[in-house]
């Protein structure tokens, strides 16, 4: 049982730093692709953790300046628009009107680039460790660890190849999917509540609903 | 040896709060009035209509639909994005039916209040004593000691080797590691640990999780995890400690440090998340499902 609570608290952590670390080759559009692209999506992914972590590494560099490049260097590599989508899911996608829809979009993908950039500064030097990717039909899956002190955090990028390049659709944190686990709460909630409640419940400041005097520790 | 049972069990109850208070969260409140609102079918019209105006990034970066000019009302059977990705649309494992959900709300607002009155400002204070290369260490004894669970559960699985690894990583990090404080098993051997516990080994031969449980202290579970915790605490060898109140210290000791050590993350998620117990609910199931796979 403790186990499982260790996991889970495991999980949190992760999940924290999922958002964070895709990579992928811009403007390489691989297209439909046949059991080759795997190297490519591995070499994209492994390119731009490695450009993510120097960033993180480097302490002289001004902290907004620091964000700016790191969402500069995953932006095209992460589908946000799509990872939004798929979040609140096709049963929901249309209990929101249009214009709902847009606004749910705009309001989630800066909701999860805000929290990959917050999870981003947690990092103290762990190392990485890339593992072979998978490809199933137009998608290619990557594993990556995170070395920590404790065991190591499992980390899963989902790739498809998109019009302009390979990009990241999902991740997977000790298999926890970031989608599925939000996707589960945006259902509840508009099983409950109105769509307006939905959009009004992404506009509160993630601050709002802190302990207050939280200190981490590092 | 009645009397010790009933205190190993208050051990384990105590010990459990202080774990799951770390995972529950959600007002209790939210409990008490839970109308089934059913939003029905209302969904799948309105999600038709509405996929002619989705938004120029979204369509840009899709790749089953090139170009589609937003204005349009175009009814093309273009594949759409929810179909190209429906790996999304089955639920979590044993959460399309969650019989106990009022129940596991309200538990999942009372261990996050306990956590938040009481178990974070005692770990807060523990933390701000004991540096952490030291509570890390602590951890590894505790993790170590637990080495008989995931021995047993490797051989009722037949991962023979696993099981054998296991054994060599006890004995290295015994000896080695003087008594689990380090861990060289990991860091210089490169021998990887293969955790597995009672519930992880039900689910090996086809058990399903039942249902979802919270558990007062300890947090997210469901019926076969529950049911497991029984035959891991007669392997765990805290519980085979004579002194009650040095076992108990022991157990308590543990969870009080994990949850220092954790705190930060745990703090996190809560802030994140929409709605704590649903997340927690399917972090823990996705979790489980990935363990028992492996």
């Amino acid at each position: 049982m403790q186990k499982n609570v260790i996991d889970y608290l495991i999980i949190a952590f992760t999940g924290i730093l999922l958002v964070a670390a895709c990579p992928a080759l811009a403007e390489d559009a691989p297209a439909a692709a046949p059991a080759t692209d795997v190297p490519a999506v591995e070499q994209l992914l492994k390119t731009k953790t490695e450009a993510v972590l120097e960033l993180l590494r480097n302490k002289a560099l001004d902290e907004a300046v620091k964000k700016d490049r790191i969402m500069g260097l995953i932006e095209p590599i992460i589908d946000f628009p799509l990872m939004s989508k798929l979040t609140l899911g096709k049963a929901n996608w249309g209990k929101l009107s249009p214009a709902q829809q847009t606004e749910f979009v705009e309001l989630f993908v800066d909701r999860l680039k805000r929290s990959y950039l917050d999870k981003t500064t947690v990092y103290n030097g762990e190392k990485v460790a890339y593992r072979p990717g998978v490809q199933k039909g137009n998608k290619v899956n990557v594993p990556v660890d995170i070395i920590t002190n404790d065991k190591p955090i499992e980390l899963l990028y989902k790739f498809y190849a998109s019009d302009t390049g390979w990009k990241a659709y999902d991740l997977e944190i000790n298999g926890v999917s970031l989608i599925k686990s939000y996707q589960a709460q945006f259902t509840e909630l508009l099983r409950t509540g109105s769509p307006e409640e939905l959009l009004a419940e992404l506009k509160k400041p993630v601050a709002e609903t802190a302990i207050p005097g939280v200190r981490s520790e590092k | 040896m009645i009397g010790k049972w009933v205190k190993q069990m208050a051990m384990v109850v105590i010990s459990a709060l202080f774990l799951s208070a770390v995972f529950c969260p959600a007002p209790a409140a939210l409990a008490l009035d839970w109308p089934a609102l059913d939003a029905g079918d209302a969904g799948d019209a309105a999600f038709k209509s509405g996929m002619g105006q989705t938004q120029p990034a979204d369509l840009a970066s899709d790749p089953s639909k090139p170009s589609v000019p937003a204005a349009a009302s175009e009814k093309d059977a273009a594949p759409d994005e929810f179909d190209e990705f429906d790996e999304f649309e089955d639920a979590v494992p044993a959460v399309t039916a969650d019989p106990l959900g009022g129940y596991n709300r309200f538990m999942t607002g009372v261990n996050d209040g306990l956590y938040v009155w009481v178990l974070r400002p005692v770990a807060t204070g523990y933390r701000f004593i004991v540096f952490k290369p030291v509570r890390l260490a602590i951890a590894r004894v505790f993790t170590n000691a637990s080495y008989p669970i995931r021995f047993v559960n490797n051989l009722l699985q037949l991962k023979i080797r696993r099981a054998g690894v296991e054994t060599g990583r006890f004995i290295v990090n015994t000896t080695l590691g003087v008594g689990g404080l380090f861990d060289p098993a990991t860091t210089c051997m490169k021998m990887k640990p293969f955790p597995e516990d009672f519930g992880q080994t039900l689910g090996h031969y086809g058990a399903g999780s039942g249902c979802h449980i919270v558990l007062p202290l300890l947090g997210p579970s469901n019926l076969r995890d529950f049911v497991a915790i029984v035959p891991d605490m007669f392997l765990n060898p805290v519980y085979y400690i004579e002194d009650d109140w040095t076992a108990t210290g022991l157990s308590v000791g543990n969870r009080l440090n994990t949850l220092s050590l954790f705190m930060d993350d745990y703090d996190a998620l809560r802030k994140e998340a929409f709605d704590l117990y649903v997340f927690q609910r399917d972090a823990y199931e996705m979790k489980r499902e990935k363990d028992i796979g492996e």
